[in-house]
C-alpha cells in the first residue's frame, strides 16, 4: 500500500502591509434623539457615502467592504451589501456582515486588512453602525412558538390547539435586551462586579470620564474630525459630549450598576457609556493602491488578537478578555508597553479600562492568570486616549472600532508618533486588540 | 390524563386526611419488595426539543435526565395517591432529587421507566417519602433517581427511623447570573413535564396551600440548573436540594461554580439572601 504524500508545502506570497487610509464617520448621537428615526442601514449609507465623496471613489469598485451592527433586525442578513448598493460607490462592490459584538468594527478593519495583507483584495473598507433607537423588537416566546405551531397545523383542530395556548400577556413585545444571553445580567451589573472585585473607586472613574470628554473636546476644537466626520441629519458633533463636564457634576450623579453588591456602587450614567446611535467606516488599501490613487497612508494595521474568558461561572469578569489578547499580541509582535506611544482602550465603562490598568500591573494578576515573570506594567496616563474615547463620544456598538482605528490612524500621522494599540471588550466575554503603525 | 391523577389524589387526600390510612404495613408499600409501576415512553425528538427549549437545555441528540424525571413523575403520583398510601399526596413538598446518569438516552429511544415507593421514613417535620425511579434502553441501566417528598406535620406508623443530615447552610455569595421567571414559565414547564400542580397555574390554589402565589415549579428551577451547567460527560450525579419556593414572577440571583470535577449551582432571592435551591453536579 503507498502511502499518498502530503501536498508540498504551498510558499507564502510576500505579505504585504495593509495601509490605513481614512475614516469617515457620522457624529454619534444618543439614543432616542436626532438619529432616532435612521435606520442602520440609512446610517451606514451616509457613512459610506461620506467616504465616498472625501476621496472621489463614486462609481470605484472597491475589493470588499466588511461591516455589521449588534442590534440588528433579521431583515438586514445582507446589511452591509445594501448599505453599498445604496452608496455611490460602484454596485459591483461585494460586501459582507460579520459581527463580534462591540468588536465587531474593530474586526470588519482586521479582516479588510488581513485580506489586503495577503493579497486577495487592494482596497476595502471595514465598517460598522448600531442604531439602539430604530431597534428590533420581537414577538415573545410564547407568541412565536404558537404563530410557529400554527404555521406547521395542517387541520382545523391542530391551529386551534395551536392559538389556544396563548394568554393576552403573550401578545406584549419584546425589546432587545443588553443582558448577557448565557447570565441574565446586563453589561453594567457584570462590570459592577469586577469593578468591586478590583477596588476600583468612583472618584478615579469619575477622573477618567472627565478626561474623555475634554479631550474629545479639545479635538473637536482643533478640527481634528474635520476630515473623519460628515455631518448627519443636523448634528455637527457627537451629541453625547458635554465639554462643561466637572468633577462636581460627575460626583454629584446616583449610581447606576452594582446597586444590590455589598460593595459600594460607583457605576454612574457619567462614568458608563449611554446608548447611542452612529455609523464608521474605514479605507485600507496596499500600499500600491494609495500610490496609484495618490493617497497618503496615515498608518499600518499591523496585526490584531482576540481573547476570550469563561465569566459564566464568575471565574473571570465579563469584559476582562483584552487583559489576556495585550500580552499575547505583545509577545507575538516582540513588543513591551514601552514601545506604544499610543494607547486606544475603548471605554465602555471607565472602569472597564481602569481594571485593564490595573491588572497589567498587578504582579499577582500577571503571574497567574497570565502567566508572566512579571507584570506587563503601567500606562502613561498622558498617552491613553488622547482624543477622548466612548465615554465622550458614545458607543454605538459596532461603530466604536471604526471610530477607533480611524482616528488613532490619524493622530500618529499628525503628531509623528510611531506606534499604537488599539483594544476593545466585548459581550460574551471577549475582546479583540490590534497594533497600528505609521 | 395526569390532570386526572391529581384530581384523584386531590380527592383520596381528602379522605386521608379526615382518616390517616395506615392498615398497611410499611413494608408492603415501600422498600424492595413494594409494588412497581412499569412504563414505557419512547423519546420523541419533537417532544423533547420541546421539553429543551423551554428549560434552556441545548437541542441535541441526546435526552436531558430532566426530561426522564418528568416520565417517572406521572407514575410516582400514582403510587402516592393509592388508597392505601398512607398520606396525602397534594401537599407534599419535593425536598430533594438525585439522579444518577451512567450513558445517556439518546432521542428516538424507547425507555422503560420503572417507579416504585423507596422508602417512608420519619423527618423532624414529618414524614419523608423516597421514591425511586430506573430508566432503561434495551435493559441498559441508563440513569436512577431518588426524589425525595416531605409531607408536614404527618406521622406514619411503621416509617423507618432516620436522622436528616443537617442542611448545607447558605450564606448568599455574589451572584453570576439572573433568572428571571413569570407565571407563563411556569404554564409552559407544565406543558412540556406534564406536572399541573395547581399551586404552579393558579394563584387561588397555590394560596390556599399557604404560597403567595403561583410558585415555579422546583424540578423547573433545578433543570435551568443543570442545563446552565452544561455537563459534558456521558456519566455524572446530580444531587438538588430544594428550600423556599420561588413566588411568580420572581427574580432569581444564581451562582455556578466549578471545582475541580464538580460544578455547584445555587439559587437564592436576591432581596432576602434565602436560598431556593442548592445543587451539584459531579463527573
Amino acid at each position: 500500500m503507498t502511502q499518498t504524500p502530503h501536498p508540498a508545502q504551498s510558499t507564502p506570497g510576500p505579505v504585504r502591509r495593509a495601509a490605513i487610509l481614512s475614516g469617515n464617520r457620522i457624529p454619534f448621537a444618543r439614543a432616542h434623539k436626532e438619529y432616532a428615526r435612521a435606520s442602520n442601514q440609512d446610517m451606514l449609507t451616509s457613512a459610506l457615502d461620506g467616504l465616498v465623496a472625501r476621496f472621489g471613489l463614486a462609481g470605484e469598485r472597491l475589493g470588499e467592504v466588511a461591516g455589521g451592527a449588534v442590534l440588528k433586525h433579521s431583515r438586514d442578513l445582507n446589511l452591509t451589501r445594501e448599505a453599498v448598493l445604496g452608496s455611490a460607490l460602484s454596485p459591483q462592490t461585494p460586501a459582507f456582515d460579520l459581527g463580534q459584538a462591540c468588536a465587531t468594527g474593530l474586526e470588519a478593519s482586521v479582516t479588510i486588512a488581513q485580506k489586503i495583507r495577503l493579497g486577495q483584495i487592494d482596497v476595502g473598507v471595514g465598517a460598522g453602525v448600531d442604531s439602539a433607537s430604530d431597534a428590533p423588537i420581537a414577538v415573545s416566546e410564547e407568541l412565536r412558538g404558537a404563530l410557529l405551531e400554527l404555521n406547521r397545523a395542517k387541520t382545523v383542530p391542530q391551529r386551534l390547539k395551536a392559538l389556544s395556548r396563548l394568554r393576552p400577556a403573550d401578545l406584549a413585545p419584546a425589546l432587545p435586551s443588553n443582558g448577557e444571553a448565557r447570565t441574565g445580567l446586563s453589561m453594567g451589573e457584570h462590570q459592577a462586579i469586577t469593578t468591586a472585585a478590583w477596588g476600583i473607586g468612583r472618584e478615579e472613574q469619575d477622573a477618567l470620564a472627565l478626561a474623555s470628554h475634554q479631550k474629545l473636546a479639545a479635538a473637536w476644537d482643533r478640527g481634528f474630525f474635520n476630515d473623519l466626520v460628515t455631518p448627519f441629519l443636523g448634528v455637527q458633533r457627537d451629541t453625547n459630549l458635554r465639554p462643561d463636564s466637572t468633577l462636581e457634576s460627575l460626583a454629584g450623579l446616583k449610581p447606576a450598576f452594582g446597586r444590590g453588591l455589598s460593595a459600594t456602587p460607583t457605576m454612574t450614567a457619567g462614568n458608563s457609556t449611554p446608548l447611542t446611535d452612529g455609523a464608521s467606516t474605514v479605507l485600507l488599501s496596499s500600499e500600491e493602491w494609495a500610490a496609484a490613487h495618490g493617497m497618503e497612508p496615515l498608518a499600518y494595521l499591523v496585526d490584531a488578537e482576540a481573547a476570550a474568558v469563561d465569566f459564566v461561572t464568575g471565574e473571570e469578569g465579563l469584559l476582562m478578555a483584552p487583559a489576556y489578547a495585550v500580552p499575547r499580541l505583545l509577545a507575538r509582535n516582540g513588543l513591551t508597553f514601552a514601545d506604544f506611544d499610543v494607547f486606544e482602550i475603548h471605554e465602555a465603562f471607565a472602569s472597564t479600562v481602569l481594571t485593564h490598568l490595573a491588572a497589567w500591573e498587578s504582579e499577582e494578576f500577571c503571574r497567574e492568570r497570565l502567566g508572566l515573570d512579571a507584570p506587563l506594567g503601567a500606562i502613561d496616563r498622558d498617552r491613553l486616549n488622547p482624543n477622548g474615547s466612548s465615554l465622550a463620544a458614545g458607543h454605538p456598538f459596532a461603530a466604536t472600532g471604526g471610530r477607533i482605528v480611524a482616528s488613532v490612524a490619524k493622530h500618529l500621522k499628525e503628531t509623528g508618533q510611531k506606534r499604537a494599540l488599539v483594544s476593545i471588550c466585548a459581550a460574551g466575554g471577549q475582546g479583540l486588540t490590534a497594533i497600528i503603525e505609521a | 390524563m395526569m390532570l386526572k391523577t391529581y384530581l384523584t389524589a386531590a380527592g383520596a387526600s381528602v379522605l386521608k386526611r379526615v382518616k390517616p390510612s395506615s392498615s398497611v404495613p410499611v413494608e408492603r408499600i415501600a422498600g424492595a419488595d413494594s409494588p412497581r409501576q412499569v412504563s414505557t415512553v419512547v423519546a420523541d425528538p419533537q417532544d423533547v426539543a420541546e421539553f429543551c427549549r423551554v428549560v434552556a437545555e441545548p437541542v441535541r441528540n441526546t435526552v436531558p435526565v430532566t426530561w426522564l424525571h418528568a416520565q417517572g413523575f406521572g407514575p410516582s403520583l400514582t403510587l402516592m395517591s393509592a388508597p392505601d398510601f398512607p398520606v396525602a399526596v397534594v401537599g407534599m413538598v419535593h425536598i430533594a432529587n438525585t439522579v444518577t446518569q451512567h450513558e445517556p438516552v439518546l432521542v428516538g429511544e424507547s425507555v422503560t421507566v420503572t417507579v416504585w415507593i423507596d422508602s417512608i421514613r420519619t423527618h423532624a417535620k414529618g414524614t419523608e417519602i423516597v421514591v425511586a425511579a430506573r430508566f432503561e434502553v434495551d435493559g441498559r441501566l441508563c440513569a436512577e433517581e431518588r426524589s425525595h417528598y416531605l409531607a408536614k406535620g404527618v406521622r406514619v406508623p411503621g416509617a423507618d427511623e432516620y436522622e436528616q443530615p443537617e442542611r448545607t447552610p447558605f450564606d448568599p455569595p455574589q451572584a453570576t447570573m439572573e433568572w428571571r421567571f413569570t407565571p407563563r414559565t411556569a404554564d409552559a414547564y407544565a406543558r412540556v413535564s406534564g406536572d399541573v400542580n395547581p399551586i404552579h397555574l393558579n394563584g387561588l390554589a397555590a394560596k390556599a396551600f399557604g404560597f403567595r402565589g403561583r410558585i415555579i415549579h422546583g424540578m423547573y428551577t433545578a433543570a435551568r440548573a443543570l442545563a446552565a451547567v452544561q455537563v459534558r460527560d456521558d456519566a455524572f450525579t446530580w444531587d438538588v436540594e430544594f428550600a423556599t419556593p420561588v413566588v411568580l414572577p420572581g427574580r432569581v440571583a444564581v451562582r455556578v461554580d466549578r471545582s475541580g470535577s464538580t460544578t455547584s449551582v445555587d439559587a437564592w432571592n436576591p432581596r432576602r439572601g434565602k436560598p431556593h435551591m442548592l445543587s451539584t453536579v459531579t463527573v
